[in-house]
């Protein structure tokens, strides 16, 4: 199902969360309440850990994660990479990457199985991230915009782009990444939509602004009704079974 | 310059004269330019039925690639691998500047051209740029909203009138919104604006109804260091404030100025209540405190209020009605096509425009600001330096990547009359400038020549040092016999060789040339005197010695009939000497042999798996003289392999990259470099003078370990004295930490410190009777 949440007031969640199907991570806020809102609908589980980037808030736009492993970017220091090794399960690859596009998350959007980046992205950075994350890589903009990180929610049930990306832009990019896509905002009408929420493949939480209407596309189209008990057990086992060993 | 005259300035309409302003507005509408396409409204309802629509991985057909125009893709390995293909990136790019794309057979043979997939450059195109989009990118981008009239008529104004940054116009349809707000300024109420602008210890505001002034005031105080051309607070704000009579005064003044300019606006708040539209210039945090600081009735939140979109002179009262009329005026152009003509031409000026202005700045500069308080600065007489030492690092373009700093040097240059060509010129050409420019200077600055020559007879010990040092002398009758190599004086050579006094002859046919490691036989190998080279040959002359590119005497010869004679004399004296040291054999044989032109081609022939030609393989294999020999044999350093790496990146070796960088110094002109990533040619002097230098460092830093070191000793043994040994010592040092003492140093009873906190705590650690 999709929780609003708001993280000091601000409704850009994915901007300070980042959510996979193996954990969970969130930003330092003055407030718990972000966290525990995260923590009461995650922690049975997955975990759910607190991490700053380079000292920075916006962890959701400068890493890119999936149940496989997660990059982050040059800039962050040797401490909160320890403390993130330390603290996310044995089986996630932490890799850091010297890339110019320093903000990953803006730059990258995946699942566990495909990713999509920007046309500018090194190649260096395109191996690490195949290797890393365990993903296959293909370079494409979203409706004519470079920042596929920001426009793409993306999730191994379905995917969220850009309200203005055309049709056959969205058949192509579905068939490309093998999940069904629509066009559709958060937050009442926010075009970023990765950076108005989050998502994994049985949970979704987006931006208290976030509409009766958005919320339903989202369900609908992330899949997220049919992650009851049944569910569980029969098509989403894979990667529950991925998630707790 | 034609495109120049071309551009018709537009003429002006105020927003206070009515009855033009009516006229105008006429009829208005937004121009397609403005609009983009409406965009989807997302409906659940849709959205479901496009879910259901969706069979992925079935025949949909989504299964192509839309901006390449291929598809459908027979299988999915077809359609992951398009998408990896560097065409597809290409074009992807090429999408985005809003070009068509190409076809796999114009991407193919654009690449010949050696231009790179990954970076982001977009180099000028000329096939087919789209206007229409063009236009579209500059107006949606630009700083003001355009419309056209019923008459045909475009005309723009500043956004910051229409709406703030914050409340996003939809540029959706036939844009309402943006009409509406245009038209409504049309009504008195709507023209009533303040403009505040706050900056450097001035103060101006004015409160505009119409065309008329309602309610202005200035306010100026002293709070900038003229000297540092910065303000009093940014000073104080980086820890060591002066505490001088002077910044006091200015400390007051400036918290004077905070207090009035707050005081002016509350006085104002009942009169910026009516205005419809607040606009103000304050960079940084003091003048932003000043107009939104406490008590302000301002507010960052309020809707009306609006930041200046263009750069202001000085606050004053002369500027706030010079910007208001500037804002509220309306360009008006009579036809769609003139406007189009301007907003284009507008939009590709700057990075013109800017570079000029710089140049004009560096110009006016020097004479402008005269800072006594500081020595001068001459940068006229370090400029010849300066461009020596960019030749010194290679043959030098310019990318887009060029520092923008460098180029501002260059201008400064061009200005000082130093260099005569236009910076244009300056760009095309700029190694043939900078060679020239060292001519030139001696030319026109007379009085700069003696300072250079000063300089020379300062260098020239340290230049001659080494070869004294570092390299054996070379005896006259080699000097002698090397000259007459190069005069081809056959008959007096052999007289040399003949009338050899003492049995050095060998030994003197052996010397190496300190500049390039040349012996005799090379260099008449290399000057394809054949005579010579058996003379030579008998006379004693290894064939096997190396010069510093690595290459024997058989592969320094350009000529084949040089090397026959090699052959020939190996056949004649097979025991003389050891050939097999020399590179007769293998890849020289290959090279020597190969039939056809096209030994050039296939020196450059990349590897299909790794991208990687002879060079690179030769290269990586760090085996020097193959490398030396495919680099004369036509082998191109600027060709990349799949990794992007050319031979000289790809070589894992310095002392092969030394042998590229020889190359380049010995043969300057038979490569292109520029793209070779070699960082420039050398010279086995500057090598050797490297090499000094660095042994020096080395010694120097051991020097400071030793001194660190026997320190370290000291104070271990200093801290282990007892505290009465130390008093009886007196040394300047910390009872506690042995650090050096302040002075006046922390001390009680006898002991003295370097803190406090050493103090305390070697009180702390006394038995309570001793301290007591």
């Amino acid at each position: 199902m999709a929780v609003r949440v708001q993280f000091e007031n601000n409704n850009e969640v994915g901007v300070f969360s980042k959510l996979t199907n193996s954990y969970c991570m969130v930003a330092i806020g003055g407030s718990e309440n972000f966290y525990s809102v995260f923590e009461a609908e995650l922690s049975e589980a997955i975990p759910v850990v607190h991490v700053s980037i380079a000292g920075c808030r916006i962890i959701g736009r400068m890493t890119v994660a999936n149940k496989n492993g997660l990059l982050v970017p040059s800039s962050t220091t040797d401490t909160e990479l320890q403390h993130i090794r330390n603290s996310l399960p044995d089986s996630v690859k932490v890799q850091r990457v010297e890339e110019r596009l320093s903000a990953l998350g803006n730059v990258i959007a995946c699942n566990d199985y495909v990713a999509l980046v920007h046309p500018d992205l090194d190649r260096d950075t395109e191996e690490i991230l195949a290797d890393t994350l365990d993903v296959e890589v293909f370079r494409q903009t979203v409706a004519g915009n470079v920042l596929v990180g920001s426009y793409i929610a993306l999730s191994n049930r379905g995917g969220l782009v850009h309200p203005k990306t055309t049709i056959q832009d969205q058949d192509e990019l579905s068939s490309l990444l093998q999940v069904p896509l629509v066009a559709g905002t958060v937050n009442r009408g926010s075009e970023v939509v990765a950076a108005g929420m989050v998502v994994n493949d049985w949970c979704a939480f987006c931006g208290m602004d976030t509409t009766s209407t958005e919320i339903s596309v989202i369900e609908s189209v992330f899949k997220l009704n049919d992650a009851k008990p049944t569910a569980i057990t029969s098509t989403m086992r894979a990667s529950l079974i991925d998630s707790m060993s | 310059m034609a495109n120049k005259t071309e551009v018709v300035k537009p003429h002006l309409v105020r927003v206070y004269e009515l009855d033009a302003f009516e006229r105008l507005l006429r009829g208005i509408r937004v121009p397609a330019c403005m609009i983009t396409e409406s965009h989807v409204v997302v409906d659940e309802q849709s959205v479901l039925k496009r879910l259901n629509a969706l069979t992925i991985g079935g025949p949909s057909d989504g299964n192509c690639c839309s901006c390449c125009g291929v598809g459908p893709f027979t299988t999915r390995a077809k359609q992951t691998a398009h998408y990896k293909e560097h065409w597809h990136t290409y074009n992807l790019k090429r999408k985005l500047f809003g070009k068509p794309a190409l076809t796999l057979g114009q991407f193919n043979s654009r690449q010949d051209d050696n231009s790179s997939v990954s970076g982001s450059d977009s180099e000028g195109d000329d096939g087919g740029t789209n206007p229409a989009s063009d236009l579209f990118a500059a107006a949606t981008r630009h700083c003001k909203a355009f419309f056209t009239n019923r008459y045909g008529q475009v005309f723009c104004v500043y956004r910051c009138i229409l709406h703030h940054k914050k409340e996003e116009l939809s540029t959706d349809g036939d844009g309402q919104h943006w009409v509406e707000r245009c038209t409504r300024l049309s009504i008195p109420g709507f023209q009533r604006w303040a403009v505040l602008m706050v900056s450097g210890g001035h103060f101006a505001g004015a409160i505009f109804s119409g065309g008329i002034v309602v309610l202005h005031k200035t306010h100026h105080s002293y709070v900038t260091r003229r000297g540092q051309g910065q303000a009093q607070a940014n000073r104080d704000n980086h820890g060591n404030a002066p505490r001088s009579a002077g910044a006091s005064l200015r400390r007051y003044n400036q918290a004077q100025f905070l207090e009035h300019v707050q005081e002016i606006v509350g006085s104002w708040a009942e009169d910026l209540k009516g205005c419809s539209c607040i606009l103000y210039r304050a960079v940084g945090s003091m003048n932003q405190a000043a107009l939104f600081g406490k008590n302000s009735p301002l507010s960052r939140d309020d809707l009306r209020v609006r930041a200046l979109p263009f750069p202001t002179k000085k606050p004053s009262f002369k500027e706030v009605k010079r910007v208001h009329e500037t804002l509220a005026s309306f360009e008006v152009y009579d036809s769609m096509e003139l406007f189009q003509k301007a907003l284009i031409a507008s939009s590709t000026k700057p990075a013109k425009q800017s570079g000029s202005d710089e140049s004009k700045k560096a110009q006016k500069s020097p004479s402008k600001i005269i800072n006594r308080a500081k020595s001068r600065e001459r940068p006229a007489r370090e400029l010849p330096t300066q461009l020596i030492s960019s030749e010194d690092e290679g043959p030098c373009f310019i990318d887009l990547e060029t520092p923008l700093d460098w180029i501002k040097t260059l201008s400064q240059q061009s200005s000082l009359g130093i260099l005569t060509n236009s910076r244009k010129d300056l760009i095309n050409d700029l190694a043939i400038a900078s060679s020239r420019s060292s001519e030139s200077q001696d030319d026109n600055l007379p009085e700069h020549k003696e300072q250079t020559r000063k300089k020379k007879n300062k260098k020239k010990p340290e230049e001659v040092r080494p070869t004294k040092k570092g390299q054996p002398k070379i005896p006259a009758n080699v000097q002698k016999m090397w000259t007459l190599i190069d005069d081809n004086d056959f008959t007096s050579l052999e007289t040399i060789i003949e009338t050899w006094e003492g049995d050095d002859l060998e030994a003197a046919c052996n010397t190496q040339d300190p500049n390039d490691g040349n012996t005799a036989l090379h260099k008449a190998a290399i000057a394809a005197k054949g005579e010579m080279v058996t003379q030579i040959l008998t006379a004693g002359g290894d064939p096997c010695v190396k010069n510093h590119l690595l290459q024997t005497p058989y592969a320094a010869s350009p000529h084949s009939d040089i090397r026959v004679l090699f052959r020939l004399f190996q056949g004649q004296y097979p025991d003389k000497y050891n050939y097999n040291k020399d590179d007769f054999t293998s890849l020289e044989t290959i090279i020597e042999t190969w039939e056809g032109d096209d030994l050039e081609a296939a020196c450059n022939t990349q590897d299909p798996n790794d991208g990687n030609t002879a060079l690179h393989k030769a290269a990586i294999a760090a085996k020097g003289e193959m490398v030396t020999q495919i680099l004369t044999a036509g082998g191109d350093p600027c060709v990349k392999n799949h990794l992007l790496q050319t031979p000289y990146a790809a070589s894992p070796h310095s002392d092969i990259r030394v042998l590229f960088r020889l190359f380049q110094g010995q043969y300057p002109d038979k490569y292109n470099y520029n793209k070779s990533q070699i960082p420039g040619p050398v010279t086995l002097e500057q090598l050797e003078q490297e090499k000094e230098k660095k042994a020096q460092q080395k010694k120097l830093k051991r020097q400071r370990n030793k001194v660190k070191q026997v320190e370290k000793i000291k104070t271990n043994k200093y801290l282990q004295l007892t505290d009465t040994e130390k008093i009886r010592l007196d040394e300047p040092r910390c009872f506690l930490c042995a650090n050096r003492l302040p002075k006046p140093p922390f001390e009680y009873d006898k002991f003295k410190f370097c803190s406090i906190r050493c103090l305390q705590n070697h009180r702390n650690v006394r038995p309570l009777h001793m301290s007591a």
